[in-house]
């Protein structure tokens, strides 16, 4: 039980909390549905055990569900989104240097960090709007849903790493 | 076999993520059979917990709204006390036969409050701050002054999850109240405040704004409690039955207390029930 393990715990109980409390009321029109969970995937460090990875996303997956009573949808996004996240580092091809610690990759530097979470998003948000409707029939509307619920969500998570990060702006860039 | 194992091994993330998605599969698959299951229920009992505290600090929020509504229903029911009323008919007849008056009370009533609600997914939920400590139990109905609410699915010690009318599993039996025709509503997530309506012949002469009230068809409610008003309707192609679009009385965003009603002979019911769709042995 390292600093990093304890670090990561205290993020899971803040992030669950601020998305169970205050952002599964959110929904303006019926379009915006922000999500912060992703951002537990997103942060975990590069050279996780993948088995580690996947476990992880099954377990936030359902503890998000439990509160929606939703159980399983959440929980099988979410993994495929971290079963993907691999072959996304393949295509995306971060810096090499230190990769083991939790917010390395929001330290990289702001440009790709932001498209590497724009990605695990939208891919996250898109598969769970197609889950959550259960067909493709209306795709005009779970498009605009996924765009427009994506850009608060990336919103939301770049609010909170702000908060919740202690990025000093003199050691990286 | 050693080959197997050694495919197997080497590309566990692959099986892994195949494991779990089954998982995920099963449990989306089987959301209907799985309520009141142990698992289920302690889970239940945790996050209900959480969201009890959430409303014990949100709902000062809302009293002076609440405490409106509720004194305007408490005239209405007052009005409604026998004292009120006097019976014309008995005034004429020369003798008064009281000894026949038994009333048996087949409905009980319990309240409890909403501390937490949703109205924009396909499958909505509502949960209870009572359980089955307070007598509670699967399969009661649920409404408030305005109109039909739900059913409840799950309940623990402490809490109740019911699932809502704006659900597309739900479905209750009402009636056309000035014809008594009657079928099964049924939500089709487009909007909170519609739902929809099958089964009325097409002969029926339907008009906007006829009532809907609960036929009491079923063990859930008594009959003729309010569910919505009829806003349209069209003909369902290919049968001779109409499809009508039904607006809720109930205000889904705005639920605080509601009332649980138990069908005292509620197992007597259900019983019959078993008995009649058991396949016939001859």
């Amino acid at each position: 039980m390292n600093r990093q393990n304890i670090k990561y715990i205290g993020h899971f109980f803040l992030i669950v909390g601020i998305q169970v409390l205050v952002l599964n009321h959110i929904n303006i029109n019926g379009l915006v549905n922000p999500y912060l969970y992703p951002l537990l995937i997103v942060l975990l460090p590069l050279n996780i055990r993948p088995y580690a990875l996947l476990l992880i996303a099954f377990f936030t997956g359902i503890t998000i569900d439990a509160f929606e009573h939703s159980y399983g949808m959440h929980a099988s996004v979410l993994v495929l989104v971290a079963f993907l996240r691999p072959l996304l580092f393949k295509i995306l091809n971060p810096k090499e240097q230190e990769n083991d610690h939790l917010m390395d990759m929001y330290y990289h530097g702001t440009t790709w960090f932001v498209v590497y979470i724009s990605t695990i998003v939208f891919l996250h948000h898109l598969v769970y709007f197609v889950v959550e409707k259960g067909n493709f029939s209306a795709y005009h509307y779970t498009l605009t849903k996924t765009i427009i619920s994506a850009i608060f969500s990336v919103l939301c998570m770049m609010m909170y790493l702000l908060f919740a990060s202690n990025k000093s702006s003199t050691k990286y860039n | 076999m050693r080959y197997l194992f050694r495919f197997l091994s080497n590309n566990y993330f692959l099986f892994l993520f195949i494991f779990l998605e089954l998982i995920c599969i099963y449990l989306i698959s089987n959301n209907n059979r799985y309520y009141n299951s142990g698992l289920v229920n302690a889970s239940n009992e945790f996050t209900s917990r959480i969201y009890k505290t959430e409303n014990n600090i949100l709902k000062y929020f809302s009293l002076g709204r609440v405490n409106d509504s509720l004194i305007n229903e408490n005239i209405k029911l007052q009005q409604l006390l026998a004292r009120n009323f006097i019976d014309h008919k008995m005034v004429l007849k020369s003798v008064i036969d009281t000894s026949n008056n038994e009333l048996e009370q087949i409905y009980t009533l319990m309240q409890a409050k909403v501390i937490n609600n949703t109205t924009d997914k396909a499958k909505n939920f509502i949960y209870l701050d009572k359980g089955s400590k307070d007598g509670i139990h699967k399969n009661m109905g649920v409404y408030n002054d305005k109109g039909i609410v739900g059913i409840t699915i799950d309940v623990s010690h402490n809490y109740t999850v019911v699932m809502s009318v704006l659900n597309t599993d739900s479905r209750i039996g009402v009636k056309l109240t000035k014809d008594n025709y009657f079928g099964n509503l049924t939500w089709d997530t487009k909007s909170s405040r519609f739902a929809t309506l099958s089964q009325i012949p097409n002969h029926v002469k339907v008009n906007k704004g006829d009532t809907i009230m609960t036929s009491g068809y079923s063990s859930f409610f008594p009959a003729d409690i309010m569910v919505g008003t009829v806003d349209a309707w069209q003909e369902i192609s290919g049968s001779n039955l109409l499809e009508l679009k039904i607006k809720l009385s109930t205000d889904f965003g705005n639920l605080n207390y509601l009332y649980i009603v138990n069908h005292m002979q509620k197992n007597e019911i259900k019983a019959l029930e078993q008995v009649v769709n058991e396949p016939a042995e001859h």
